[in-house]
């Protein structure tokens, strides 16, 4: 029956895929595009989004488990804002010369962050809101330090702050979609080797050590690809928050918590997820655009709260 | 055969040589010397604050190494605590008062990560989760979300999880204590057909004493974090020992059966 389930689940997930694909490469400012314009224009967008959008659904759904806490993901935990530091702070270099060079600052500014948070909740515990305040407040010292650095690098830069604060797929390059989709799947694969120690960690730390999984060595290795997933995802695309909490919250709902299943199909809804976000984001205000992030935004910041409720209603019921 | 002639038969499995454990600078517990047994259960009582759950997580080794005193062996083993996380995770397994689960599992699918640490295919694991599920009766709950459980129930599916962890002792820090009056009768004969299935041991904290007194087959008593007696149930649950344990109450003692299992009546002056 499981069998049938997931292939069902699968079925449904790819022809979404493929309708998000259809509208990624034939929406845009103009309705009858060349072949031209689609190579060099929205294929590597929609590549960009795709992998971008996968890239954060997997991070959200590992930090998740991480934390034990269906609220947790790159953005509301501040690692998406350390990444953009990271990446900003040497966009100005020779870095910026080759895309692919920002994913590595970006890596470092996300480890850093996501560090620093792991620490914060060996001291508040994961579960409450303890370690989601201490990440909006992290997410806020990293965004103001971006916008910082940028209007003092540069006296109109605190335009090109909105592309880091608010996320946007519209720089694309084919080259630096293809390495974030390539970076994506290697870790999103590393990440379901871990799985089942992950699954462990579901039902909270203890019990997962006294399952047999080290519960400090996996959080180590966790916070390492999650690190690189955010590094790679906000270098190429910016800040886009949510999905990564929308996402794998969504998944969840028809195929169980259990990771296996749960990282690759995530990775695909998170895929076509952002790439209708872009489409919408095009859209909304043609002829001009809107950046992604705020699209995400728009429509992940309720769910949050919705989510924040339910469970707050759950442990005052329970208590 | 008599209980008592299989009794001096048994097996050492483990043993606690002057065990203890620090909480800060004093401690929690200290001084335990027993001997864990194949095939037996031993109830671990004593008043609140009488070092019961600091004990178990002593030997599950939930604690630091640092803070931990004595040695816990399996036979020609090192301490438990030194142990790889998964190997220790065959040796004990601890099963404390669940805390809810914040994501959808299914009961079949929590009771089967017990298997972590045995190398099982999902198929096998799912074949021990039904299997344990089936045994404790729990069969009709498989599909149900984890937290849609009530609390007896919650339990339950926890000593399911231990079967199929299936380690060689195990540890329940009141694992039996929000099920109902007859769930209890029921799961404690459960543990006992279970433990006496294996080379296996449990090592049950309680605070029913009669629950105790008619399932297990000895008993450790403590008191401020030290040891007051340990042994046979009969031998060691006398009005005297209890006296110790909770001096302001008086107790009746009953002993019916062939071996002499106790009913204890307590009443407060």
């Amino acid at each position: 029956m499981a069998l049938r389930t997931d292939r069902k689940n699968w079925l449904l997930a790819c022809t979404f895929l493929l309708i998000a694909l259809g509208l990624g490469l034939g929406v845009g400012p103009t309705d009858h595009p060349d072949w031209a314009l689609i190579r060099e224009f929205r294929l590597p967008r929609t590549l960009l989004a795709l992998g971008v959008g996968a890239g954060l659904a997997v991070a959200g759904t590992a930090l998740q488990a991480l934390f034990s806490n269906p609220l947790c993901e790159p953005y509301t935990l501040g690692i998406s804002s350390g990444a953009a530091l990271g990446a900003v702070l040497l966009s100005g270099t020779t870095f910026a010369l080759h895309w692919g060079g920002l994913a590595i600052p970006g890596f470092a500014g996300a480890l850093g962050f996501a560090a620093l948070l792991l620490g914060v909740s060996y001291r508040t515990g994961s579960r409450g809101g303890a370690l989601l305040l201490s990440g909006v407040m992290l997410s806020l010292v990293g965004s103001s330090l971006v916008a910082l650095w940028m209007a003092i690098a540069d006296p109109s830069g605190v335009q090109s702050a909105v592309f880091w604060l608010m996320g946007d797929l519209s720089r694309a390059r084919l080259e630096g979609a293809a390495l974030t989709l390539v970076l994506v799947a290697a870790v999103g694969l590393a990440l379901m080797v871990q799985s089942r120690k992950l699954d462990a960690l579901l039902l909270g730390e203890e019990a997962a050590q006294s399952l047999g999984v080290d519960p400090n060595s996996l959080r180590r290795q966790v916070v390492f690809y999650v690190s690189i997933l955010v590094g790679a995802c906000v270098s190429a695309a910016g800040m886009i928050g949510f999905v990564g909490l929308v996402v794998p919250h969504f998944v969840r709902r028809f195929s169980g918590s259990l990771h296996a299943r749960l990282i690759p199909l995530s990775a695909v809804w998170g895929a076509l997820v952002l790439l209708i976000a872009d489409v919408v984001a095009r859209k909304i205000v043609a002829p001009s655009e809107l950046p992604a992030g705020v699209v995400t935004a728009l429509v992940g910041a309720p769910c949050f709260i919705w989510i924040l409720a339910g469970r707050s209603g759950r442990e005052g019921r329970a208590g | 055969m008599s209980e008592a002639t299989k009794n001096s038969r048994a097996v050492t499995l483990a043993s606690l040589q002057d065990v203890g454990l620090m909480r800060g600078s004093c401690a929690a517990i200290q001084g335990v010397s027993i001997e864990l047994f194949s095939g037996k259960i031993l109830a671990v009582l004593g008043p609140n604050g009488s070092g019961k759950s600091s004990l178990l997580r002593r030997l599950a080794g939930l604690e630091s190494r640092s803070q931990g005193l004595g040695c816990f062996s399996f036979s020609g083993e090192a301490e438990v605590t030194d142990l790889p996380v998964a190997q220790r995770a065959r040796r004990v397994a601890h099963v404390a008062s669940e805390s809810a689960v914040d994501f959808p599992v299914s009961v079949l699918d929590g009771v089967a990560l017990g298997a972590y640490s045995r190398n099982l295919t999902s198929q096998e694991a799912e074949l021990a989760a039904n299997r344990a599920l089936e045994s404790l009766g729990l069969s009709s709950l498989a599909a149900r979300d984890l937290g849609t459980l009530s609390g007896g129930q919650m339990q339950a599916v926890a000593l399911a999880r231990a079967a199929v962890q299936d380690a060689q002792v195990l540890l329940l820090d009141e694992a039996l204590s929000k099920m109902d009056v007859d769930r209890q009768q029921e799961v404690a004969a459960w543990l006992r057909n279970w433990v006496r299935s294996g080379n296996r041991s449990v090592v049950w904290v309680s605070h029913d004493l009669n629950l105790a007194a008619a399932h297990a087959d000895r008993a450790l008593l403590l008191h401020r974090g030290g040891m007051v007696a340990e042994g046979e149930v009969s031998a060691t649950l006398t009005e005297k020992n209890l006296a110790v344990l909770y001096p302001r109450g008086r107790f009746e003692l009953e002993r019916t059966g062939p071996e002499a299992r106790p009913q204890i009546r307590f009443h407060r002056d």
